[in-house]
């Protein structure tokens, strides 16, 4: 690669005419209606108090239960919810998308340390119809008015981006799934803002990623395996606007050192649960950006890209489970899985598969009461939280708040409710897989990321 | 041009540390001598998602490198433009 010398670069001549302002009505024709968007804060802000209640009492009842990890989630989430930010350096910068912040949240004098996320801006990129790509800054201030500027980018590769083409790849693999939904749901998928945008960035205005980050913590709470590993993670709207705090994790990246102790330790088996557990985690929580840089301490942080759509293989066997005929629409992004790739015979113990297999039995039969398939004398043996749907309505809630929005006047949208019934259930059908199986599917598919991690690492050991 | 980035260590404190450079080779690569050991092998072998989180990107693609670097930094993978903070 020929690198331009400073006085080369400002001679460039500019080739392409850059019209701001035509590219900003672009934008604004596909992009979510200021007034929808503050419909959506509320909504989602509605839907979070009926979810957060309903953790609250399940952790209340496996306190009861002498569950003393429940007790402290619990205590954690409490510190998150009702602490104050003492300490943050909270902003929307101009570069990067990382708007996250370390801060300390202070509650009765203890203090603990959390990743802040505000949601009071956002960063994305915007392909004009005169092919510029431009990054767009939309903020909320505090008057609650959303302002976007849009700024042509120069150079792609400031950005990380090699070339147009990909991302008119991206935008091209964005219709095709939009024109899948429309198929499988019977909905007009345009209609779907939540990651079936090109970019994946566009979400923000509904708070996209901060459903997704607050529902991976709360669903973790429902399979007590998994309690450990997804930190705990609330959604706030204080003064610093509506966002996101995050229980901060100590620890090391998923980095080389931990790969090399397990391909070279001569006994891999030893890390077999760890890497099932994160695994599993990745899987059930279609989990796009897990890779090495989101697993700290042994821990799953930054959720914002998890609980992407699913689409629907139209060939595969009926004889495949309903968790492999469905896959993520974006690629899974998991250090853990593809790990877990190379080691076929790691299978989660009976007693560790049991939590998926009991929400996936309770959710099963708080429907067969809905469906009056359980006599009067069945439902009554029944314990008390399964015969009130705890899981069910927690399960169905959570992903209505992550996948349901509002239109400007505050309707429901119905298309965004029926992809949420959708994914819900395709939550349980993973689950399923795991309880019955042990260890997430491993999907061959095109444009699926997946490659033999174990060639990768011996090939790049014998280079270097 | 994103011709070169700044790791910035954290200290136990939770203040920054002193902004480590990465700069380009001669040959168009990134430089990552000055990192961290382990993060520099990190890199070098898993190589870091694409904005689209659809491949890697590896230090050999240089610019490109640096820029993924920019665009998607965190908490936890902290790096900036410049070794100060913008106000």
């Amino acid at each position: 690669m020929r690198r331009s010398s400073a006085a080369e670069r400002l001679s460039e001549p500019e080739l392409i005419p850059v019209d701001v302002e035509r590219a900003h009505e672009e934008y604004e024709r596909c992009a979510e209606t200021p007034e929808s968007v503050y419909e959506n804060l509320d909504h989602g802000h509605a839907l979070y108090e009926t979810i957060s209640e309903s953790r609250q009492t399940l952790l209340e009842k496996r306190e009861a239960e002498g569950d003393e990890f429940a007790r402290e989630r619990r205590q954690v989430y409490s510190h998150l919810e009702q602490g104050k930010l003492v300490h943050t350096r909270a902003k929307l910068e101009n570069e990067g998308r990382g708007v996250t912040r370390p801060a300390i949240v202070d509650h009765d004098g203890s203090q603990i340390l959390a990743f802040h996320k505000p949601f009071t801006g956002s960063l994305e990129l915007f392909l004009g119809s005169d092919d510029v790509v431009y990054r767009v800054v939309s903020s909320l201030d505090a008057r609650g008015q959303l302002t976007r500027k849009l700024a042509p980018i120069e150079n792609l590769r400031d950005v990380g981006i090699d070339s147009v083409d990909q991302i008119k790849e991206n935008i091209q693999a964005a219709e095709g799934q939009r024109e899948h939904y429309s198929q499988i749901y019977g909905i007009d998928a345009h209609r779907l803002t939540h990651r079936a945008n090109p970019f994946r960035l566009r979400d923000i205005d509904s708070h996209a990623e901060s459903r997704a980050a607050v529902s991976a913590s709360i669903l973790s709470e429902l399979l007590k395996n998994k309690e450990r590993i997804v930190p705990v993670t609330v959604a706030r709207n204080d003064e610093h606007g509506p966002g996101t705090l995050q229980q901060g994790v100590e620890g090391e990246i998923f980095g080389i050192e931990q790969v090399k102790r397990i391909y070279q330790s001569g006994d891999p088996d030893q890390y077999a649960y760890p890497i099932l557990d994160l695994a599993c985690g990745q899987f059930l929580n279609y989990e796009t950006d897990g890779t090495a840089y989101n697993v700290v301490g042994g821990k799953l942080i930054d959720n914002g890209y998890s609980f992407v759509l699913s689409m629907q293989d139209p060939n595969a066997e009926e004889s495949l489970h309903h968790a492999e005929r469905h896959y993520p629409a974006g690629p899974l992004n998991g250090i853990a899985l593809d790990i877990l790739h190379d080691f076929p015979h790691w299978e989660l113990d009976e007693d560790e598969r049991q939590p998926y297999l009991d929400l996936v039995r309770d959710v099963n039969t708080y429907r067969s009461i809905l469906q009056k398939k359980l006599t009067l004398r069945e439902q009554r043996a029944l314990p008390d939280s399964v015969r009130e749907g705890d899981a069910a309505r927690l399960v169905n809630n959570v992903f209505r708040y992550i996948f349901e929005r509002v239109d400007e006047n505050g309707e429901v949208i119905p298309e965004t409710r029926t992809v949420a019934f959708h994914e819900a259930r395709n939550f349980i059908a993973r689950a399923h897989y795991i309880g019955m199986n042990g260890r997430p599917p491993r999907f061959e598919l095109p444009k699926r990321r997946m490659r033999n991690f174990r060639e990768r690492f011996e090939k790049k050991r014998s280079t270097s | 041009m994103a011709t070169a980035a700044y790791y910035i260590p954290l200290n136990k404190d939770f203040t920054d540390g002193t902004p480590v450079l990465i700069d380009l080779n001669s040959d168009g690569s990134a430089n990552l001598s000055r990192l961290p050991t382990d993060l520099k092998q990190t890199f070098e072998a898993m190589g870091f998602p694409d904005i689209f989180h659809r491949t890697e990107i590896f230090p050999k693609d240089g610019e490109l490198f640096i820029g993924s670097l920019l665009e998607s930094r965190n908490p936890y993978l902290r790096f900036r433009a410049s070794p100060k903070e913008r106000s």
